[in-house]
């Protein structure tokens, strides 16, 4: 087991002729909830892409846990995507059954007793429920399986606040020493609260790297407002 | 990993293909017990066995086109829609992914087959008020004579269900190749895909015709050897060759899906 979950050497992303990654270097450690903070199209949603293999890299590599990018890479990641992305023909019941098929790391204990707790109710149609409910669905999916890197897209993108905060609450009850998670979002005074480190991303290049603790001390201010100077336009 | 992609992917498309069966079965009884019975077509009834007839034959074409459609719209909207979110992040290979949805359509492909040839049977066996042992009695009949044939027939049947296999299987990866093909372009995609199968269609064209001319032409040596064997086991080889043409075909649409699929993919 790998003390590196994930690593990127030299990795490189172009569109045509923009660069959407340009020569990202990053070495992430087990046991780290990293916020990857930046603009919209900074180029962490390509990056987390690239992870997952849904798209492949122009030049450079990324290795998780110390191998290539392939099945056993796959079997590691817990992916939370930005979109819903779960067929809607399914009941709750029956796209937790299909993830206790496919990743041995799945508990189904813990996906319906989350689902309790957010009164989903598990024998609807995923097609009936609201935007909201099939978010939380696909979060509770997500977090109920012992992954060693969860990444996460904007988990908070369309929830009401009193959800992003079972959301950041269930974020730090999974957490363990042998598993990272990576934050992809704008919404960083929301989430600043449970990171321990910060990645900023901005045209393609991680321009700042540091602990959440670090920023506080040195630079005497808060995660959202080291943002705001960094990116302002 | 195969048989649980299969497993879901046979729910996706039952919950569709299985209502479709009912409904070809109660409208065959329907018009099985309408045309037996004589039912009265004076007055204003005499469209309702019109009707019948035209919705027998409207449930069988759809029996017979779903498969094809199914498979279209399973691919695009599973491999190539959101769903590949999902789909593409399970911890299986591509190819899998691909065999387990190929492997499906051409089960319900058979499916289908089957349906609307019992759906004519039963037909025959209600309206006529049929004994179901007149059916074994004439197979028997024609496996006897069979028989007197030549040995070959067995291979000559099992070739038939392999070609149609291999037909489904082909016609089906020939979509799948246009359309991850035609994934990877920005805009107008779904114009491209059709683009791209109408090329594909032309390029395996060309291919048999030059297959034909190779071979079946007079004069060449695969005719002479044709020419002095017996016509069942003639059968029995052009078969085979239409098979392993079929099959050489098959494998490079799906090295085509495949690859395309690896590196190319760009979900929305």
């Amino acid at each position: 087991m790998s003390e590196i979950i994930l690593e990127c050497s030299n990795l490189c992303k172009n569109y045509g002729r923009t660069a959407a990654l340009k020569n990202v270097n990053l070495k992430l450690q087990r046991g780290h909830i990293v916020g990857l903070l930046g603009p919209n199209g900074s180029g962490k949603t390509t990056l987390i892409k690239i992870a997952n293999q849904l798209l492949t890299p122009s030049s450079g590599a990324v290795y998780v846990n110390g191998i290539p990018l392939g099945i056993e890479a796959k079997k590691a990641i817990s992916y939370l995507p930005d979109c819903t992305c779960l067929p809607e023909w399914m009941k709750v019941e029956e796209i937790v059954q299909l993830y206790k098929d496919f990743y041995e790391d799945f508990s189904k204990e813990t996906a319906f007793a989350m689902l309790q707790n957010l009164h989903i109710d598990s024998q609807v149609r995923l097609k009936t429920l609201s935007k909201g409910n099939k978010e939380k669905v696909q979060l509770i999916l997500v977090m109920s399986r012992r992954a060693d890197l969860y990444l996460l897209d904007e988990p908070m993108g369309g929830v009401d606040p009193a959800t992003r905060d079972y959301i950041l609450n269930t974020i730090i009850a999974n957490y363990n020493e042998k598993s990272t998670v990576v934050i992809s979002t704008h919404l960083i005074a929301d989430v600043e609260k449970v990171l321990d480190e910060v990645l900023f991303i901005k045209d393609g290049e991680i321009v700042l790297r540091d602990s959440v603790d670090n920023i506080r001390d040195r630079q005497g201010m808060s995660i959202d407002a080291l943002f705001r100077e960094v990116f302002k336009c | 990993m195969l048989g649980k992609l299969m497993k879901y992917e046979l729910k996706a498309m039952g919950r569709i293909q299985l209502p479709i069966y009912g409904a070809l079965l109660i409208i065959t009884v329907l018009n099985a017990l309408m045309m037996r019975f004589n039912l009265p077509a004076d007055g204003f009834f005499f469209m309702i066995p019109v009707i019948m007839v035209m919705l027998y034959f409207f449930c069988i074409f759809v029996t017979l086109i779903m498969n094809t459609i199914l498979s279209i719209l399973r691919f695009h909207r599973n491999i190539l829609g959101k769903e590949g979110y999902l789909m593409h992040t399970l911890p299986v290979s591509t190819a899998q992914n691909i065999l387990g949805k190929l492997l499906t359509v051409v089960l319900f492909q058979i499916i289908s087959i089957a349906a609307a040839v019992l759906s004519f049977f039963l037909l025959l066996v209600i309206t006529a008020n049929m004994d179901v042992a007149v059916f074994g009695q004439a197979f028997r009949a024609i496996f006897e004579n069979l028989d007197k044939i030549q040995g070959e027939w067995v291979l000559f049947f099992l070739e038939l269900v392999g070609l149609g296999l291999i037909s489904a299987a082909f016609g089906t990866l020939m979509i799948y190749a246009a359309m991850a093909v035609g994934h990877m372009f920005n805009r107008h995609k779904i114009i491209k895909s059709i683009g791209i199968y109408i090329l594909l269609d032309i390029a395996v064209n060309i291919a048999v015709s030059v297959l034909i001319a190779a071979l079946f032409n007079s004069g060449t040596v695969f005719m002479g050897v044709l020419d002095s064997i017996g016509p069942v086991i003639q059968s029995n080889i052009v078969l085979a060759v239409f098979m392993v043409f079929l099959l050489i075909w098959s494998m490079v649409f799906f090295l085509i899906t495949n690859y395309f699929l690896k590196h190319k993919l760009n979900l929305e």
